[in-house]
């Protein structure tokens, strides 16, 4: 087998447990298997561990307990964002005209929309790369395919969630090819999958050394799957109005608590990096598991 | 009672011995069945025999012809021999008298 072959060979093997990956790859290079031959062999095997894991129960709430609605609420956020940000930035570019600087109250205006809008993407990079985090951690072995579901899901958003709101209002700005079309999918991959990407891969680091607390895990959990069912009936209602499924104020309520709860993961890293500042990595926040 | 194919690698490690691991296993049940054996049929199977308590496994040295990638190493326990036992038993009371039992014996070997 060539180098190249290896390569694929090993990215293969990563989806199996560490030490068996030695004992597989050493067994395929003292055999002298073809590249086909090998590549089908790990692929069996993969497929095997992986069927028997999907088996127990845990990974079935993982994927349908917190990708599915994560991935959703995600989707439904990024376009909420890309739209509300569209425009202002709609309104600033390209109806530009520097003599305006010189107008102290649009000076004031632009600082706060440039603020509420960084605000707004520094909100979603978090919560994208928090969920990231949550997934990764969640179980060593069934991570990585809950993680290209949740990644492959988060990509799909682009196309199933990217019909922007055709409000007569809002027309201009969505007649321009490039907030209609590109500014949702930069936002998505820029703001969502990126960090999305990053917090998956952290967390798989956090998960084979000192996974979070299960206490964590389920109310981060069922914070996520509330405020995807809210968002998801809210997203239905923005698109086919209906004065029954409109938003209450005891969901905007419960929406504002749990914005601060989804930040409950970050939080705990942040507290247990403190604690083992001053007291040394024995003294983290939890034990480890398996 | 033991799998066909459960069978056929408890043999295959108590005939290797002390050199039984996954590579070597597979090379002789590939001989002897003259058929492939796919690597994850071998550890899904070596798994499940350990879980039985039929064999014990332990990670042997890394070698440079395996580069440098440790051996899974098979040892057959006395569970193990017993079940194969009774499953050959079984295995040749049934042939006993059939017709193929005769046409082995009288093909060349």
């Amino acid at each position: 087998m060539n180098r190249m072959e290896w390569w694929l060979l090993g990215a293969l093997a990563r989806l199996l447990e560490p030490h068996e990956r030695g004992t597989v790859l050493g067994d395929i290079a003292e055999s002298g298997e073809s590249a086909a031959q090998a590549l089908a062999g790990v692929t069996g095997l993969v497929i095997r561990r992986q069927a028997a894991l999907w088996c127990g129960w845990q990974p079935w709430l993982t994927l349908l307990g917190l990708v599915v609605p994560l991935a959703m609420l995600l989707n439904i956020n990024s376009h909420q964002t890309a739209d509300g940000s569209a425009i202002p930035l709609w309104m600033y570019v390209n109806n530009w005209e520097t003599s305006d600087l010189h107008n102290a109250g649009f000076r004031l205006l632009l600082a706060q929309n440039a603020a509420v809008i960084l605000l707004r993407y520094l909100k979603l990079a978090a919560w994208s790369w928090t969920g990231g985090l949550v997934l990764g951690s969640l179980s060593r072995r069934t991570s990585r395919i809950n993680g290209a579901l949740f990644l492959l899901a988060l990509a799909s958003g682009v196309v199933l969630f990217g019909v922007p709101p055709r409000l007569g209002v809002n027309q201009p700005v969505f007649s321009v090819g490039f907030y209609r079309d590109w500014f949702p999918a930069i936002v998505q991959f820029g703001l969502v999958i990126a960090p999305a990407l990053w917090g998956v891969r952290r967390g798989i680091r956090i998960s084979s050394n000192r996974p979070l607390p299960r206490i964590i895990l389920a109310t981060w959990m069922a914070v996520i799957f509330t405020m995807a069912v809210i968002s998801v009936k809210n997203w239905i209602w923005w698109r086919l109005p209906n004065p029954d499924l409109q938003p209450t104020l005891w969901e905007s309520q419960l929406l504002r608590f749990e914005d601060l709860l989804v930040y409950l993961p970050m939080v705990y890293l942040a507290a247990r990096a403190v604690a083992s500042l001053f007291h040394g990595p024995r003294a983290a926040l939890s034990r480890p598991v398996n | 009672m033991l799998g066909e194919f459960e069978y056929l690698l408890l043999t295959a490690a108590a005939r290797l011995g002390s050199q039984a691991y996954g590579a070597s296993i597979r090379q002789e049940i590939e001989r002897a069945a003259g058929r492939r054996c796919s690597i994850g049929a071998l550890y899904t199977t070596l798994d499940r025999l350990e879980s039985k308590g039929l064999l014990k496994t332990h990670m042997g040295d890394p070698t440079p012809q395996r580069g440098g990638r440790p051996k899974r190493m098979v040892r057959v326990t006395a569970k193990g021999v017993q079940a194969a036992s009774e499953f050959y038993a079984a295995v040749t009371c049934m042939t006993r008298g059939v017709a193929w039992e005769a046409r082995r014996e009288m093909a060349p070997s």
